[in-house]
């Protein structure tokens, strides 16, 4: 919280710190949403600016700075795949590939306790309800598309997704605090 | 409802409606932000990833380079929490209909004060989209013509493609080399190239059989090891077989003197 007050105060030093400790988790999440190297990078570059210039609208009353920064990388991320998907792709095709085979090892280093918790409380989801949620966290799809998607009514759809966030958020319970 | 809207995926005019609604309702915000701290912490279920590891130096220059004009803002809201405090100790000593007078205008005050604070967040998120969007579609068109030039090129009757690889000082990158041997244009693409330290940058040659290495031109990468080049090939470099990319001083040379970083030919 201090150090989001810092960044807003313009000291580029607390900024360097924040990037220290979220760029793992954030960048994560922004590659598992765009599956492009350069693309994630170009993003996550983006959301530190956006950080930098916006940390004073961050309301610590509201939430933690977490929160803040996954919803800021994931919606940027979002917008991003919406923007690349409608574009044609002729001539890089190639560079757009993901190197998946050198990110193994490192995704095991770095496979950490809070991935677990969040792993084991996936799992413990009906398949027809996790489904959804994955597919609006990851594609950032509403319930509409979802509901296109795979075949399943609109009502059902949303259905799902609120019992399956609220499994989640029981399930994570007093753990959240230490996730975020 | 809060929920979907929590993980962004309600219809744009279901969001709508629910922004007003929240605009007016804290308990439902509160309840948002809750919503929304669940969300967050699936953000664990993607395996955590490095970034390359000159983005941090990047960002910060980037940000070296913007102005600091946010603080404004903070001084604002400072100043009015200060003057409703002042409000509350006057409704203590004053009269019975002092007070009355008093405690309706500092809830209209309150009320106004909500309806400014909603509008400035909106506005702040609009001009900030807007900005971004500015820069997106900027980008989009310049990276349209760059598509229709190479489309162009890769299309026309004598266009000869030529895959360029990296060589064991840059395993990752790789590239293409067109052009066309009617009229000379030429271009190339390249791709993950490691960036050029200081007073370097990467240059192009012509190699054909029998013959020194014929200059091309002198290029550097983007922020994600990435180039693209246009050239005009010198009639006498159209019967190259082999082209490759060296790193030079960042003048350009005439005789190849460095490394070689990326490699293909014709055959």
């Amino acid at each position: 919280m201090d150090t989001l007050r810092a960044v807003a105060r313009g000291d580029e030093q607390a900024l360097a710190a924040l990037y220290d400790r979220y760029r793992l988790i954030l960048f994560g999440l922004i590659l598992r949403i765009l599956h492009s190297q350069p693309e994630a990078e170009d993003v996550l570059q983006e959301v530190f600016i956006q950080v930098w210039r916006r940390a004073a609208d961050f309301d610590e009353t509201r939430g933690r700075p977490f929160t803040w920064l996954v919803t800021l990388a994931r919606s940027r991320a979002i917008d991003r795949l919406r923007s690349t998907s409608a574009r044609a792709r002729t001539v890089d095709e190639a560079a757009r590939a993901v190197p998946e085979s050198i990110s193994d090892a490192a995704e095991d280093a770095v496979r950490s306790e809070q991935g677990e918790i969040i792993r084991r409380a996936l799992a413990e989801l009906p398949e027809e309800q996790r489904r959804p949620l994955l597919l609006a966290y990851f594609e950032g799809l509403t319930q509409t598309e979802i509901a296109e998607r795979t075949g399943t009514p609109l009502g059902t759809v949303k259905t799902r997704m609120r019992s399956a966030l609220m499994k989640l958020r029981e399930q994570l319970g007093g753990r959240l605090k230490e996730l975020l | 409802m809060l929920a979907a809207r929590a993980l962004d995926a309600l219809e744009r005019a279901e969001a709508r409606e629910l922004a007003e609604h929240l605009a007016a309702c804290d308990e439902c915000g509160a309840e948002l932000e809750a919503w929304r701290a669940t969300v967050a912490a699936l953000a664990y279920a993607a395996p955590a990833r490095e970034p390359a590891a000159d983005l941090r130096s990047r960002i910060l220059k980037s940000v070296r380079a913007e102005a600091v004009g946010e603080k404004r803002t903070a001084k604002v809201v400072l100043l009015a929490k200060r003057q409703r405090a002042r409000w509350s100790t006057g409704m203590k000593v004053g009269a019975l209909a002092a007070s009355i007078a008093l405690i309706a205008m500092a809830a209209a005050l309150v009320i106004v004060w909500n309806r400014y604070n909603s509008l400035r967040q909106d506005f702040a998120q609009m001009s900030g989209r807007w900005e971004l969007a500015q820069g997106e579609l900027k980008r989009e068109r310049e990276e349209l013509a760059r598509r229709q030039e190479a489309l162009e090129l890769m299309t026309s009757p004598g266009a000869q493609v030529t895959a360029l690889a990296g060589t064991d000082l840059a395993t990752r990158a790789h590239g293409k080399f067109v052009y066309d041997r009617n009229t000379g244009r030429a271009m190339l693409m390249a791709y993950d190239l490691p960036p050029a330290p200081d007073g370097k940058a990467y240059q192009l040659w012509f190699i054909a059989e029998g013959k020194p290495p014929m200059p091309g031109r002198v290029f550097n990468t983007d922020s994600a090891g990435r180039a693209e080049m246009h050239e005009q090939l010198p009639v006498e470099a159209r019967a190259a077989s082999v082209f490759a990319v060296t790193l030079e001083p960042s003048g350009g040379v005439a005789a190849p003197t460095g490394a070689k970083y990326l490699l293909g030919s014709t055959s």
